[in-house]
């Protein structure tokens, strides 16, 4: 499935990335707030090699830049 | 003739008490204690006993107990406290709020003209098994430019897009045994599925509906299961239940009609991870997808049926 968004060799420059969006944000806001992340990573790991990725949102593009179109293997649902 | 405070009077503990009544026993036994009584005043404090109110009726967990979880905006329970915290969107900030609130400007005075999110939607089981989220972009709405969301006059929760709310762990089946009820509608468009729940352990587990076909599915062990017949239109409120009877077959009412669902599988569904709105891991949410009550009983409630969604219709109004 081809994805907008924005992708990363590593795990852990996926988590700078999406702690990057929750500083923007404000994130989060008091320790009893449930709320941590204002964007989360995916990891594409029916792809080789494995590679993490944050979906495209309006509202991050001011943090992460334009995003790109990549390929994301997914599961095949089961058919009746 | 006047007697004493004498010995021997059953007093009955404070918190067994109403308090009022205490505070005016309380008075008259100082005044024995310093003056005299009468008999009567004596006997009409020792007659003073707790009397229980009796058990609530009409409450959907107290009448049918043994919920597994339970998620709804209105109160399925009398100890329910909080039914939902709420992240309003101008600046982040959360706060719980009772079934009471969301109703009388309570919640709408909390997030002003902004959107309100859905951060946890609390478990009335007394399971704490609490559906939440922890990413804002995938948190569902329940008020949208400072108006509660409701559909047909109650409160409802909209899943839009890439939204779900996770259950790290629940006890969905024991015995090959479940019930699941669910108060949804959709605005879907043909081809795109509705996810109630869904899970995974070893093999897909979910609860899903599909608008163009003439059935609704329900994935177990990696395989769909079809209530054939049955169908999900499109902007129309269901009361949906499920009911695994036997070890292969389940009865499905849709809106009090009955559908017999084929075999369903063989894992083990035992405290895996659940997401209501969504696929587990995918993103297969709709647009305008509105769940207003989840229940999942680990067990078959068949008998408890007519009562169990009788006390749900009667909320709702929904048939």
């Amino acid at each position: 499935m081809e994805i907008l968004g924005y992708k990363y060799l590593t795990e852990q420059e996926a988590i700078d990335a999406r702690k990057q969006c929750a500083d923007y944000y404000g994130l989060p806001k008091t320790p009893e707030d449930e709320t941590l992340y204002w964007v989360d990573y995916n990891t594409a790991e029916l792809d080789t090699p494995v590679f993490w990725y944050i979906a495209f949102d309006d509202s991050i593009e001011m943090i992460l830049g334009t995003p790109e179109t990549f390929e994301v293997t997914f599961p095949e649902e089961p058919t009746i | 003739m006047g007697l004493g405070l004498g010995l021997g009077i059953w007093w009955p503990t404070q918190t067994s008490i109403i308090p009022g009544l205490l505070k005016a026993l309380c008075a008259r036994a100082t005044y024995c204690e310093n003056k005299l009584c009468t008999t009567a005043t004596l006997e009409e404090i020792a007659a003073v006993r707790y009397t229980p109110p009796p058990p609530p009726t009409g409450i959907l967990l107290v009448d049918y107990p043994g919920a597994a979880a339970a998620y709804s905006l209105r109160n399925l329970i009398d100890t329910t406290t909080s039914v939902v915290r709420v992240r309003r969107s101008n600046d982040n900030t959360e706060q719980d709020f009772s079934a009471a609130e969301i109703t009388d400007g309570t919640l709408t005075t909390f997030t002003g003209a902004n959107d309100g999110f859905v951060t946890t939607w609390y478990d009335q089981s007394g399971n704490n098994k609490h559906a939440v989220q922890a990413t804002a972009s995938e948190q569902p709405k329940i008020v949208d430019n400072g108006v509660v969301i409701l559909e047909n006059g109650k409160s409802g929760i909209v899943w839009s897009g890439d939204k779900r709310l996770l259950i790290t762990s629940l006890n969905v089946q024991n015995s090959k045994r479940f019930t699941q009820i669910s108060v949804f509608k959709t605005s879907n468009k043909p081809n795109e599925l509705d996810w109630i729940l869904s899970g995974y352990n070893s093999n897909n587990f979910g609860i899903a509906f599909q608008n163009n076909i003439n059935e609704s599915r329900f994935l177990f062990d990696g395989s769909w299961r079809n209530a054939s017949g049955m169908i999900t239109e499109v902007n129309t409120q269901y009361l949906r239940s499920i009911y695994r009877t036997s070890d292969t077959s389940a009865n499905v009412y849709n809106n009090e009609n009955s559908y017999l669902s084929n075999v369903i599988g063989d894992t083990s569904y035992n405290n895996i991870p659940i997401a209501i709105g969504n696929h587990l891991y995918q993103d297969e949410s709709p647009l305008d997808f509105i769940i207003q009550e989840i229940i999942i009983y680990p067990t078959d409630q068949s008998t408890n049926r007519t009562g169990i969604e009788t006390n749900i219709n009667t909320e709702y109004t929904i048939y």
